[in-house]
C-alpha cells in the first residue's frame, strides 16, 4: 500500500491507519473494543461469541506454524479472563463483569 | 495488519516488538526437509488422488497450469521423472495435492505426505531458478504455493518474488511477441505471483518488489487455457467452460479487491497540529467503493449481506471474497474505536462508527472461519496477515 508505506517509514504509523484484515488483528481490535467501558455496551453478545470462536480456532489449528503458535498463545492470554458463555447474564451486565488483563 | 506496527501491538498490550519477534521467529526457524526413506517410488493411485486434490482444492485459487498440463504429467511419468522443469512442476503439484487431499490440514502437516515429492523436486531447484522460461516461472509460483500451504510465508514470498523477476525479464525481452497464447498464460501466472507477493510483503516487513507499481499496465487474465483434471475427458465442454469462467471471474474480483486495498483504507483526518480524528464521511465513501465492487460481482460469486445469513456458500470463492468484504468494513470503522479509546469520549459519530465496527467484526469472523476450511493456500494470511 503506497500511502501506508510512506506513513510507516516516516514513523507516523499508528493504530488509526491499520488495514485490519486477519483474524488475529481484527480480533485484537475487537478485544480492545469490548474491554473499553464506553464501547462494551455497543458490542453485541455475538461479538463475545466470535471472540470465543477465535480463541478456539487458533488453539486447534495453528500448532504447525511458529508464528501462528505464538499468536494463538497471545490470543489465549488476552482472552484468559473471558467469561464463559454459560456465565453470562446479559450483554450489558457482561460488559461490566469483564476484566481485561491489559487494564487490570 | 502490519505485524511490525508497534503502535498497534503496544495498544493491544503485546509490546512494541511483538511483530518483529514474530518475524524473527519465522526467519530463524530452520527449514528442515521432511524425512523420507530415500527411495522415490510412485504410487499411481495415490498420485492420481493428489492431482485430483490439487485440481479441485488448490488450482482454482491459483490457476497457473495450462490446459495441456495433463500431457506434461504423462510425459514426466513416462520419462521416469528425469531432471527438468517439467518434472519439477509435476512434483510440486503432487506435493501440494498430497497435502490438500488429507482430511485435515493439521494432520497433513504432521504426517507430511508431500515429502517424497518435494525432496526430489527441491534437488532440481537450481534448474528452475537459473533457466529463463515461462515453465520455470510457473515452477517458482508452484513452489511458492507449496510453501504457502506449509504455512511458510517467508519462503512463499521469496519464491513469488523470484517468479515476478523472471516474468518481468521474459516480458522485457519480448518472449511472447508472436505467441498470443503464451502471453495470455504469462499474464495469468504473473498476476498470481503478484497476488501471493502482495499478500505477504506487508505483514512480514519484506522488501517490496515494486511490481504493484506497474500492475495496471498488465492486461487482465482471460479464462482460456486453464487446466483441470477433467480436461480432455468426456466431460461436457460447457461444464469445462463454466469452470474456467468461474475461476477467471474470481481472479478478476480478487484483482479489483486488491486494487481497493492498495488505495486508502483509513477513514481519518489529520489536522495541522497532527491530531488524528475519525472521519465518518471518508468511512462512508470507502464503504460506497466496496459496495460498488460488490455490485459488480456476478451471481456465482455474489454473497448475501443480510444479517443472520448462515447458509452454505455457493462456492469457496464466495467465502473468501465475503471475508475480504467484511475485513474492509472493519478497517473503515476501526478509527472510530481508536478515537473512543484515546479520547475516553463517545460521540454520536464515533458511536455509530463503533457499532458498524462490531457488526462488521461479527460478520468477518463468521465468514473467515468458513474461509479457513475451504481456502487452504491462504490459511496463514487469513489468520495472521
Amino acid at each position: 500500500m503506497r500511502g501506508e508505506s510512506v506513513l510507516y517509514h516516516c514513523g507516523q504509523w499508528g493504530p488509526h491507519h491499520l488495514m485490519l484484515d486477519s483474524i488475529f488483528a481484527i480480533s485484537i481490535g475487537a478485544h480492545l473494543g469490548v474491554s473499553n467501558p464506553l464501547l462494551a455496551p455497543i458490542a453485541s453478545s455475538q461479538t463475545w461469541d466470535m471472540l470465543a470462536l477465535v480463541r478456539d480456532t487458533f488453539k486447534d489449528n495453528c500448532q504447525q506454524s511458529p508464528s501462528l503458535s505464538v499468536m494463538a498463545e497471545s490470543i489465549r492470554k488476552l482472552l484468559r479472563t473471558f467469561p464463559d458463555r454459560d456465565n453470562r447474564v446479559a450483554d450489558r451486565g457482561m460488559a461490566a463483569q469483564y476484566k481485561s488483563p491489559n487494564t487490570h | 495488519m502490519k505485524l511490525q506496527t508497534s503502535a498497534f501491538t503496544r495498544l493491544a498490550g503485546l509490546g512494541e516488538n511483538y511483530g518483529n519477534e514474530i518475524i524473527r521467529l519465522e526467519q530463524s526457524t530452520p527449514l528442515h526437509a521432511a524425512s523420507t526413506n530415500g527411495v522415490f517410488v510412485l504410487n499411481q493411485p495415490s498420485a492420481m488422488a493428489s492431482l485430483q486434490a490439487f485440481s479441485t482444492k488448490i488450482h482454482p485459487w491459483y490457476p497457473i497450469l495450462e490446459s495441456r498440463f495433463t500431457e506434461c504429467i504423462s510425459s514426466v511419468w513416462s520419462n521416469s521423472f528425469e531432471r527438468s522443469p517439467d518434472t519439477f512442476l509435476v512434483l510440486m503439484v503432487l506435493a501440494s495435492g498430497s497435502i490438500a487431499q488429507e482430511v485435515s490440514h493439521a494432520e497433513a502437516l504432521d504426517r507430511r505426505p508431500d515429502a517424497m515429492y518435494s525432496n526430489l523436486a527441491l534437488d532440481m531447484l537450481q534448474i528452475v531458478v537459473l533457466e529463463q522460461s515461462l515453465r520455470c516461472m510457473q515452477c517458482l509460483v508452484a513452489a511458492s504455493i507449496y510453501y504457502y500451504l506449509l504455512l511458510k510465508p517467508l519462503q512463499a514470498h521469496d519464491l513469488a518474488v523470484l517468479a515476478i523477476k523472471k516474468g518481468q525479464q521474459l516480458h522485457i525481452n519480448g518472449a511472447f511477441q508472436n505467441d498470443q497464447a503464451g502471453y495470455e498464460h504469462w499474464i495469468r501466472v504473473y498476476r498470481i505471483a503478484l497476488l501471493i507477493e502482495g499478500e505477504l510483503v506487508i505483514p512480514l516487513n519484506l522488501v517490496d518488489s515494486n511490481a504493484w507499481e506497474t500492475e495496471e499496465e498488465i492486461p487482465l487474465p482471460t479464462g482460456t487455457d486453464i487446466w483441470s483434471m477433467e480436461n480432455g475427458s468426456d466431460m461436457e465442454e460447457t461444464v469445462e467452460g463454466s469452470r474456467s469462467d468461474n475461476i477467471v471471474t474470481y481472479l478478476l474480483a480478487e484483482i479489483s479487491m486488491r486494487r481497493i486495498l492498495r488505495r486508502n483504507t483509513s477513514a481519518i483526518t489529520i489536522s495541522i497540529d497532527g491530531t488524528i480524528n475519525y472521519a465518518p464521511l471518508i468511512a462512508q465513501e470507502l464503504e460506497v467503493q466496496v459496495d460498488k465492487w460488490y455490485s459488480f460481482l456476478p451471481e456465482p460469486l455474489r454473497f448475501s449481506l443480510a444479517p443472520n445469513d448462515f447458509g452454505v456458500d455457493k462456492s469457496p470463492f464466495v467465502s473468501f471474497l465475503r471475508t475480504q468484504y467484511w475485513a474492509c468494513m472493519v478497517s473503515f470503522y476501526w478509527p472510530a474505536v481508536v478515537q473512543v479509546m484515546e479520547t475516553h469520549a463517545l460521540t454520536e459519530s464515533t458511536m455509530n462508527g463503533s457499532r458498524a465496527y462490531f457488526h462488521s467484526y461479527n460478520r468477518f469472523i463468521n465468514s473467515a472461519i468458513k474461509a479457513l476450511k475451504v481456502c487452504l493456500p491462504n490459511k496463514w494470511t487469513i489468520y495472521a496477515r
